[in-house]
């Protein structure tokens, strides 16, 4: 291990002299000390602090991820390319350990950076928490909202394939003739699975879907009664459609339906449940944005709501409520359309609406982002090491960037892929196979920065967390990582001095 | 060349380095053969053995360096060195490089860049300092100890590098042109070291152009022009020109030297002979010169060799004892403060002294091996022989000269 050791220090002496490195441990001090010095936010204190997380965590990790690039490319090509390299691989180190050392020495250097802003933007959020006068009412928002980590909770989903399954059987029964005679040619061509995930994808939209006046439930599953936290419930509306890119406003009113539970005070009695509706009044809601409200935890107690938030309840609505059976400590929320012009009103799967429980610290919330944020480090020095372990430095830079920018647009790419439909040409079907296959191989970087989750409180859960590492790391990562090693094993280093 | 083929077949001692049809084909970016640096080469070197590599640039001596230290894979051909592949990282324990470029870390300070190759051998720390300590010494850079390396001049670079080369006492030595960048100072250290090695029965290749540097410390050369080898062998063998003759003598008085001229025209045409007086080199003569300097302490913020060969190097040497004297003046120790200006006949004595001990010294490092012992030893006695019936004839030559000219 001394070998190892000695080239992890020699590789972290090495990285703090580059000039580029400098440059962007230059602009790292100024997102950790300027961002939040300048920033005045929306006014209040939560978008206040909010933006300083967002801003300040965001930028140190992107500058860090830039400066891990570099460096890997440079500690590991540079060294080739000048022959410095000679003088190690000639002594009994196997190249391998040479290679994992430089990795390992740039990946300490940039954690012990990575932690010392991180804690400055974390000192700095709580030192402006404490210091401003904000008014009560605000810092217990910002208490509650930000300076927490809630759980999401998605609602239940229904089994879309099963009701793709029943639409299709439905329409062949109610269609006419000559409809059904070209539905039954396409499933007769082998395109029963094309017909189906096209009814699929129909659903799910319409599933989101709130009519002019109509109501629309979301069930939650397995929130417990004791909980003590307040909820939130977290949504994004869009009105007429949602591929509308203007802000409007419209209108609505939530319903929230739970059951209660009331001893009858005699041994072995069965407790008694009641069902209880509670409308909110209707509001004002603007369109394309992300926003919450607290749901008192007293609706969710023993007892029922209180009375001021029952609301008339029209008949047929309340039959419809009743006939969803609800079981102990499930939730139900509803959404009523009153948009004003009668446009209908369109919740996105992605778009919740989420239900958020408190389950851990704003400290233990913020270090869990840090850490994501060095597994997305990590993840981009792992690629530029693969890279520089074969190519020259210019080149693998190049790459390095390239790969980067791939990854950052990739989100966007393969959303318009899925946009695409089935319906495709060969063609398209065969740059669509092309452009997954090479989008399996990119790790999404974007993924690793979970500044907006932090501000907004909600909770990077240790499943992210794995399924990042797993997915990113070890499947995508890490086979580039050894690829290249092989590579920086086997080559002949003396063919790449640079003269 | 072919005795000397026979006679390192014949040797005894175990190969370091064996290399059969040795072949290096560089190829451009399509894959097709651009150049062939290595062509088809045989050699082997032995334990114990200074091989000098020599050639005019691109003769194939630096491809042949790094393919024994798997920086370049042959593209043909079998290479071994201790019995393995140069690939094997086994090996790598035993040997030490300097390379013709010293790529050193330059903002480490001399202490640190040792240290830090010292690790990669897994040395204990204790053990670490304490080579550190004694290669800085030993390449004259105690005092620049902490001072970053890429302050240094070439030459103390390139003692930097000698010193990390040698920091895991290696068996086999392998110096890519070490005299390159080094004052004569440093030259003559670089060659003592050599020398010092090579009587604890280590084995070194050299690769230089400084044809002179080869020469004083080879037992045997290997030339290449091409990527082939032209010539190989041991320096006595290839260097005596056995058809010519040389007499040294002290300045002879007038009268004498009417004599012996007067012998020569007699048996000789003008053309046929020369008579000068021999010159110190001048690397003796700047060494001479340093060496005073250094007797009265004259400041120098360069190198400044102590002239102890570090401990670690020079233990376990069974021949130490009894060559102490003779290991001082390789390490270059400093001389008893200087007698009086030599005189130009007390030089030549000197470097007839110094030819005779590198006779010696050959026989004694052959010693192990019979064959080559006796085949020294001969030719010693040939030599003596030679030398003997010259001084005869030049004796009676002298002798009826006089007395002609006493009539």
């Amino acid at each position: 291990m001394l070998p190892f050791f000695a080239i992890v220090r020699l590789t972290c002496r090495s990285a703090i002299r580059s000039n580029v490195f400098r440059t962007l441990l230059f602009l790292l001090a100024l997102s950790v000390i300027l961002i939040p010095n300048t920033i005045k936010g929306d006014g209040t204190a939560t978008g206040f602090i909010q933006l300083i997380l967002e801003y300040s965590l965001g930028f140190s990790g992107a500058i860090l991820a830039i400066s891990v690039a570099w460096v890997c490319c440079s500690e590991i090509a540079s060294d080739v390319e000048s022959g410095q390299i000679h003088m190690i691989v000639v002594k009994p180190v196997p190249r391998a350990v040479v290679l994992l050392g430089k990795f390992t020495g740039v990946l300490v250097i940039h954690a012990v950076l990575l932690l010392i802003a991180s804690a400055a933007v974390y000192g700095f959020v709580m030192y402006q928490f404490m210091r401003q006068d904000f008014p009560t009412e605000e810092r217990q928002r910002v208490e509650s909202e930000v300076l927490t980590g809630r759980r999401l909770i998605a609602p239940d989903k229904p089994d879309f394939a099963k009701m793709a399954e029943e639409e299709l059987k439905h329409r062949l029964e109610t269609a006419r003739i000559d409809e059904r005679q070209a539905i039954e040619q396409k499933l007769a061509g082998d395109q029963k699975r094309t017909v189906l995930a096209g009814i699929e994808r129909e659903l799910r939209r319409r599933n989101g879907e709130v009519e002019p006046g109509g109501v629309l439930f979301w069930k939650y599953s397995g929130i417990s009664e004791e909980n003590p936290d307040p909820l939130f419930l977290r949504y994004k509306l869009y009105a007429g459609t949602d591929t509308s890119k203007n802000q409007e406003t419209t209108y609505g009113a939530w319903l929230l339906r739970f059951v209660s539970r009331t001893d009858r005070g005699e041994e072995g009695a069965e407790p008694e449940y009641t069902d209880n509706i509670v409308s909110l009044p209707p509001e004002e809601i603007m369109t394309r944005t992300r926003d919450e409200f607290g749901i008192q935890d007293t609706i969710l107690r023993v007892g029922g709501a209180p009375d001021e938030l029952r609301r008339n309840i029209p008949p047929e609505l309340m039959k419809n409520l009743t006939d969803q059976l609800i079981r102990e400590g499930t939730f139900v929320i509803g959404f009523q359309n009153y948009d004003r012009e009668g446009k209908k009103i369109i919740l996105q799967e992605a778009d919740g609406p989420f239900l958020m429980v408190r389950e851990t610290s704003f400290l233990n919330n913020y270090l869990r982002a840090v850490f994501v944020l060095f597994l997305g480090i990590a993840a981009v020095a792992l690629v530029s090491s693969a890279l520089a372990a074969y190519f020259t430095l210019p080149t693998s830079v190049f790459l390095a960037a390239s790969y980067g920018l791939l990854c950052v647009f990739a989100v966007y790419l393969l959303g318009s892929m899925a946009d695409m439909g089935d319906d495709l040409s060969m063609g398209d079907r065969m740059a669509k196979a092309l452009s997954e296959g090479v989008f399996f191989l990119l790790i999404p970087v974007r993924d690793f920065f979970l500044t907006t989750e932090l501000a907004t409180g909600q909770l990077i859960d240790f499943a992210r967390i794995g399924h990042l590492i797993f997915y990113n790391l070890v499947l995508r990562g890490l086979p580039l990582f050894l690829a290249g090693m092989l590579l920086y094993s086997r080559r002949e280093l003396a063919l790449a001095v640079k003269r | 060349m072919e005795t000397t083929a026979n006679a390192v077949a014949d040797d005894v001692r175990p190969p370091v380095v064996s290399a059969v049809g040795l072949l290096k084909i560089f190829r451009d970016f399509w894959n097709r053969p651009k150049a062939k640096a290595v062509n088809d080469i045989d050699f082997e070197v032995r334990e114990g053995e200074v091989l000098g590599l020599l050639g005019p640039n691109g003769s194939g001596k630096s491809t042949t360096v790094k393919m024994l230290l798997g920086l370049l894979y042959p593209t043909g051909g079998r290479l071994t060195v201790f019995g393995k592949s140069p690939r094997d990282v086994s090996i790598k324990k035993r040997i030490g490089y300097l390379p013709e470029e010293t790529y050193l870390y330059k903002y480490l300070t001399a202490f640190e860049t040792l240290d830090f190759f010292a690790s990669l051998f897994n040395l204990s720390k204790a053990d670490r300092t304490k080579r550190c300590e004694q290669l800085l010494d030993m390449v004259g850079l105690a005092h620049a100890r902490n001072r970053p390396v890429g302050e240094f001049s070439k030459g103390m670079a390139r003692r930097i590098g000698l010193a990390q080369a040698m920091i895991n006492d290696p068996a086999l030595l392998i110096l890519d042109e070490p005299t390159s960048g080094l004052d004569p100072l440093g030259c003559r250290e670089v060659k003592d070291l050599i020398q010092m090695l090579k009587k604890r029965g280590k084995t070194v290749i050299v690769t230089s152009h400084l044809l002179s540097d080869v020469e004083d410390v080879c037992d045997r050369v290997i030339i290449l022009y091409g990527g082939k080898i032209r010539a190989q062998g041991a320096l006595n063998d290839l260097l005596s020109i056995e058809k010519k003759e040389r007499i040294t003598t002290p300045a002879l008085p007038p009268d004498v030297m009417k004599k012996v001229l007067s012998v020569l025209r007699e048996n000789l045409k003008d053309d046929e002979f020369r008579v000068d007086h021999p010159r110190m080199s001048l690397e003796e003569f700047f060494l001479d010169v340093v060496n005073k300097a250094r007797v009265e302490h004259v400041e120098t913020f360069g190198a400044r060799s102590s002239g102890h060969i570090a401990e670690y190097l020079s233990a376990g040497s069974e021949e130490k004892n009894a060559d102490g004297a003779l290991l001082d003046r390789l390490a270059g120790r400093v001389p008893e403060p200087a007698a009086p200006e030599p005189e130009k006949v007390d030089a030549a004595k000197e470097k007839e002294k110094a030819e005779e001990k590198k006779i010696l010294q050959s026989l004694s490092k052959d010693r192990e091996a019979e064959e080559s012992a006796r085949k020294a030893q001969e030719e010693l006695q040939a030599a003596r022989a030679k030398l003997s019936d010259a001084n005869d004839k030049l004796k009676d030559l002298l002798g009826s000269r006089g007395k002609k000219d006493g009539e």
